[in-house]
């Protein structure tokens, strides 16, 4: 199976359009430029980013963390860095409340030692992250999400990004705040690496949904980090439809007591797609409770590669923690690896794990079929009834309903 | 003339090597219901997933012919659109999937290139077979056999066959597992089904339930042939009896 992805693929890069925009690598002065004006202790930040960038050498299908994926004909020179502009929607009862929406240029005027303080802690430092460094360093544009203390905000806010090479969205809930916040990628440019910082303060409850739906052609990195105070939680969906290779590290430290976690994602893969992603659920303080469910369904030749890692830190007694990755494979040529990790230093914590890859039930798609469906009906009814638990836990209704209907499987194209 | 809806011509069925249905005939009129019995291991659930076209099961020799024509090269979906049903015995479980968006996908199947049913008439449609089965409507919105009981099951069955309304039915054991009160419900699910556009074939283990659901005609299956036929009466006498005397006495024979 491995051999023959390889070589269709191959084909699939050669296509001309896709290598019009064969991009010079980031230039340090290109750095340097964009850190003219900035404050020294983010110009510092930017610099050691790139040092980190630097010091990481290229992957290759030899590389940790690289080796499950198809390189050939992938192009992952730095893209030179052009401004991301986040569409962002919030409600005016809201922006009334006191709930913050700008830029992140805006933001370091206005709330400098939050944007400081989410900007000096934007990874755990577990992860080698190569192409987050970069990001670090070449982000420009990018937006701030603040909801204040006590303040709930009763809309979804959706932040959009069309264009642009290194996003950054950065999401701070305040102390007893609450909102739930939408970002979506659509970009189309050869290469992207976006950053997200989600901060929850104390019993604060963010509902995250975080969407890929680049170009078809598009590499997508995406890093995502978030800081869970005591008594917060912070519900995390990801959807991964677009690129044709995708890589994402998603990385929650549960920091205060009570802290918790639900981290669900969604992959529906098609023709030669990749999709890897990578996840952290680390318990750094006592009584905190993570539970991730992660769900791909792959299509035609895609594939896709989960490595799950879930720590419990020395002090973090009566930590519970629960892993879910379910793989379902719609055609004989599609693979999904899936590879659970588990470092626990506490002794009184509860952790379970489970992975499963398969096809579709062969007895669901006749049972199926003698009411009437054809295969590609009964499948795409299946599929959809596959991703239908992890919107239902998800348990915001208002968020997931566009999302559902955008994720709904397109299966017409199979012969 | 009576108007053949279904006709079994010697009929033999493999799974692997083992020959399970060893030569089957059987014909059913419009308009009637037939009840096959037979014990545990005779072939019945055989042929119910082999007249809707279980990939498992191989016909190796004879024909189903279905309103004058083979279905042995019909997909389990065609013979669905075609009026065919089979009532499951252990229907598999949809996970994620409502039963009402089961039913409109079911429906939606059928309606290809039509307009398609309006929200109010698909509602309404659902809503009457449901009550007729006296399901709670709250079960329209349970994901489709997740968790369902046996009974629930079995009643769920009985709502798609009220909704799809096939020219044949085939009830594999639908009545097994059932309290009292359960039974006479989907025996009037039976009743309602019946009609003299519609052939039933009704199979079960117990004759219990041929006390709400009378037929027409019995036919008792051992080994994977149709070894006695009959009226009602005959299942009354296998309700005395057991299967034991056929058995014994083919053994003689």
């Amino acid at each position: 199976m491995r051999s023959s992805s390889t070589g269709s693929s191959r084909s699939r890069w050669k296509d001309p359009l896709a290598n019009t925009s064969a991009a010079p690598a980031l230039e340090l002065s290109a750095i340097e430029a964009l850190t003219a004006g900035e404050a020294s202790w983010l110009r510092e930040v930017r610099h050691g980013a790139l040092e980190r960038f630097e010091s990481i050498a290229a992957p290759t299908d030899r590389t940790e963390g690289w080796r499950r994926l198809t390189l050939d004909g992938i192009d992952l020179s730095p893209a030179t860095s052009e401004p991301s502009h986040f569409t962002l929607t919030l409600s005016e009862a809201d922006r009334k409340r006191g709930v913050v929406a700008t830029t992140i240029g805006k933001a370091l005027e206005s709330h400098e030692p939050m944007v400081r303080e989410a900007l000096l802690h934007a990874r755990s430092g577990r992860t080698v992250g190569k192409y987050s460094a970069l990001a670090e360093a070449a982000w420009q544009g990018g937006a701030f999400v603040h909801v204040p203390d006590g303040v709930e905000a009763t809309e979804p806010i959706v932040a959009r990004v069309q264009t642009g090479t290194y996003p950054r969205l950065i999401v701070v809930i305040g102390k007893n705040a609450r909102a739930s916040v939408t970002e979506s990628h659509h970009e189309t440019a050869r290469f992207v690496a976006g950053l997200s910082d989600l901060i929850v303060g104390e019993n604060g409850h963010l509902t995250y949904a975080h969407a890929q739906e680049c170009g078809a052609r598009t590499i997508v990195f995406s890093h995502q980090h978030a800081r869970i105070s005591s008594g917060a939680k912070l519900v995390t969906l990801n959807l991964g439809a677009g690129g044709a290779l995708a890589k994402s590290d998603i990385e929650v430290e549960l920091l205060g007591r009570g802290a918790e976690s639900d981290m669900l994602g969604l992959v529906y893969a098609r023709d030669a797609q990749q999709f890897d992603y990578h996840t952290l659920q680390g318990h750094r303080a006592t009584d905190t409770r993570s539970d991730l469910l992660f769900k791909s369904a792959l299509d035609d030749r895609a594939h896709s590669v989960y490595t799950g890692v879930i720590v419990i830190e020395k002090g973090a007694q009566r930590s519970d923690a629960y892993q879910a990755n379910r793989n379902l494979l719609l055609a004989e040529g599609a693979r999904a690896d899936t590879e659970p990790k588990l470092e626990i230093e506490a002794d009184d914590v509860r952790c379970t794990h489970g992975a499963t890859v398969g096809p579709i039930d062969a007895e669901q798609l006749f049972y199926l079929g003698s009411r009437g469906m054809d295969r590609d009906a009964a499948s795409r009814l299946i599929v959809e009834g596959f991703f239908q638990d992890v919107f239902d836990k998800v348990g915001d209704e208002r968020l997931t309903r566009d999302l559902e209907a955008k994720f709904a499987p397109d299966l017409e194209h199979e012969g | 003339m009576p108007d053949i809806i279904l006709q079994i011509k010697d009929l033999h069925v493999k799974v692997g090597d083992n020959e399970i249905i060893r030569g089957i005939d059987l014909e059913i009129e419009r308009g009637t219901v037939h009840a096959l019995m037979g014990p545990n291991g005779s072939g019945k659930s055989t042929l119910s997933l082999v007249l809707m076209g279980h990939p498992k099961y191989a016909v190796t020799r004879g024909d189903i012919i279905y309103q004058g024509r083979s279905i042995l090269e019909m997909a389990p979906n065609e013979r669905s659109l075609a009026g065919i049903f089979l009532a499951f015995q252990y229907p598999s479980a949809v996970p994620g999937v409502s039963v009402a968006n089961f039913m409109r996908n079911t429906l939606m199947a059928r309606h290809k290139g039509d307009a398609p049913l309006t929200p109010a008439k698909f509602k309404g449609l659902l809503d009457n077979a449901a009550s007729k089965l006296q399901i709670d409507p709250k079960v329209l919105g349970r994901y489709v056999n997740d968790g369902f009981s046996g009974g629930e099951k079995k009643r769920l069955e009985m709502l798609q066959m009220l909704v799809l309304q096939p020219t044949l039915a085939v009830l594999d054991e639908t009545d097994s597992g059932l309290d009292i009160d359960a039974l006479r419900i989907i025996a009037q699910g039976i009743e309602a089904q019946r009609s003299p556009e519609h052939a039933i074939l009704l199979i079960t283990h117990y004759q219990r339930i041929l006390n709400y659901v009378k037929p027409d005609k019995v036919h008792v299956l051992v080994k994977g042939r149709i070894v006695k036929e009959g009226g009602p009466e005959l299942a009354h006498e296998l309700e005395r009896t057991g299967y034991d005397p056929i058995i014994k006495e083919l053994a003689t024979v």
